[in-house]
């Protein structure tokens, strides 16, 4: 512990303990002497630094008149259960014989804290229902090869599907569609949103009927947005033969959800703050963020990242969640 | 440790953990930023971390945590021992809890550890020591110091017994 005006105290208590050697107690002597403001030095005793004195209470002292520094030792014994049980019968019988020492008794009883329950508000943030442990590598070459299947099985089957009926087939519901015929999507596994940006010369506009089938239950997009505090958009523009373009918002965040807003915005300025720095987690979590929203497995909002470093500012560990998925290295 | 002892440990000690910290900070979003980086570092360590000795591991995080927030703040008070101002500000209160609950604010950042872990937690001098990087005769200190400040504050504000 370094030493200076604010940490001085402690190491006088390390000096009367005996457990400084004899480097550090130069060090302690040097330094009282460069600050003779702290009116302090080594030859002093220590009840300049309000230390509990060692007092032993026995018959004999008690037919003595004991000190109130003395009693107060003893009445903190008491309440710390430091008593032995001789000590402890002949204490209680100084405090019924003396008013005063049994008021200030009582005064010390009542130091003592009681608990308060106080609830943690974001409890089922932290509960954990899954791990998986890879090795980076691994853990890259696999979300990379689950990225790529999951792109290529979107591509194949949109070539035989319109975009909104592949989607729907899957159990994600139409938002909206926007002026420009931007579709926005819901996946049903999550509350992540799936824009699917159109080229109109190279697929098909749906056709009224169908865009009216699939807007019975639309949300306005602009009550959505405003649902929406932050967005940590992480864009993936895939470009096909069909020249579609998903731009998929890796972080979503509902005011409403407490739990959701605070973990989301943390790992938010982690994000901003330390993936910069490590463009590889960061280009891992990014894919990871894909593949284990795309494959949807309980996906919900919650999204954080969490690095610990080494002394040369080296990602050691890391933990990636989405939901109550947890991939950690 | 196992994912189901983890989930038993969040059950068991977040709340306990936030009142430590929230105590200490008073500052319900930060002490909440604290505890969910605790757990998450046990989350980290799970693997490390034998189960009996988890409510320690966090504690000794947390309160690190807190701590390092505490020096980024030029909070100086949390070592230094300064003397407990007397309640002379004009408060009602409904109870000795509640004076209670005004003097450990005014105690020291180091005391009011010192003295909570002992008291909300039961833990002796030694568990103390080793959450706060003391040692025994360290913690008896505080303690000393907290419990004369406190009992000293109970006289000032004359609360009648």
């Amino acid at each position: 512990m370094e030493l200076n005006k604010e940490t001085y105290e402690i190491w006088m208590i390390d000096y009367f303990d005996g457990n400084l050697n004899s480097e550090e107690v130069s060090e302690l002597r040097l330094f009282l002497l460069t600050h003779p403001e702290l009116e302090c030095s080594l030859e002093d005793n220590l009840d300049l630094l309000d230390t509990p004195i060692e007092f032993h209470l026995n018959k004999e002292s008690l037919e003595k008149s004991i000190s109130y520094d003395d009693f107060e030792s003893l009445a903190i014994d008491n309440i710390e259960g430091s008593l032995s049980s001789e000590e402890k019968i002949i204490y209680d019988e100084l405090i019924d014989n003396d008013a005063l020492l049994s008021k200030h008794d009582q005064l010390f009883k009542n130091t003592k804290l009681l608990p308060s329950h106080i609830e943690y508000p974001n409890k089922e943030a932290l509960i954990k229902t899954k791990i998986v442990a890879f090795n980076y590598k691994r853990l890259l070459a696999i979300s990379s090869i689950a990225a790529s299947l999951l792109i290529g099985l979107l591509l194949f089957n949109l070539e035989e599907k319109p975009t909104e009926q592949y989607l729907a087939d899957k159990g994600n519901k139409v938002l909206n569609i926007q002026e420009d015929n931007t579709l926005t999507f819901e996946f049903k596994e999550s509350t992540q949103q799936l824009a699917v940006f159109k080229n109109q010369n190279a697929l098909p506009i749906p056709s009224k009927a169908t865009i009216e089938e699939s807007s019975k239950n639309i949300i306005p997009i602009v009550k959505r947005k405003e649902a929406i505090q932050v967005q940590h958009l992480s864009r993936l523009s895939l470009d096909s033969e069909d020249k579609i373009n998903l731009e998929i918002p890796s972080l979503t965040i509902a005011p409403s959800v407490p739990t959701n807003n605070r973990i989301s915005t943390i790992i938010q300025d982690k994000i901003d703050k330390e993936v910069p720095e490590n463009w590889k987690a960061m280009n891992m979590v990014d894919k990871l963020a894909f593949t284990v929203n795309r494959i949807g497995k309980e996906a919900n909002t919650n999204i954080s990242l969490k690095t610990e470093k080494d002394n040369t500012g080296q990602v050691t560990d890391w933990a990636f969640s989405l939901g109550n998925i947890t991939i950690s290295h | 440790m196992t994912i189901k002892e983890y989930n038993l440990c969040v059950n068991e000690h977040s709340d306990k953990l936030y009142r430590f910290i929230l105590k200490s900070m008073r500052d319900r979003n930060r002490a909440q930023d604290v505890v969910q980086d605790a757990f998450e570092k046990l989350w980290l360590k799970i693997d490390k971390v034998e189960s009996n000795k988890a409510k320690a591991y966090l504690f000794t995080i947390a309160y690190n945590k807190m701590i390092d927030i505490f020096r980024k703040e030029n909070r100086s008070s949390y070592l230094e021992d300064s003397q407990l101002e007397s309640g002379s500000e004009d408060h009602a209160y409904s109870d000795i809890k509640d004076v209670l609950d005004e003097a450990l604010n005014k105690l020291p950042e180091i005391q009011r550890s010192v003295v909570m872990l002992r008291d909300y937690e039961g833990y002796n001098y030694k568990e103390i020591g080793e959450i706060t990087g003391l040692n025994e005769g360290q913690v008896k200190v505080y303690i000393f110091r907290a419990r004369k400040n406190l009992k000293n504050y109970l006289v000032d504000i004359n609360y009648i017994i």
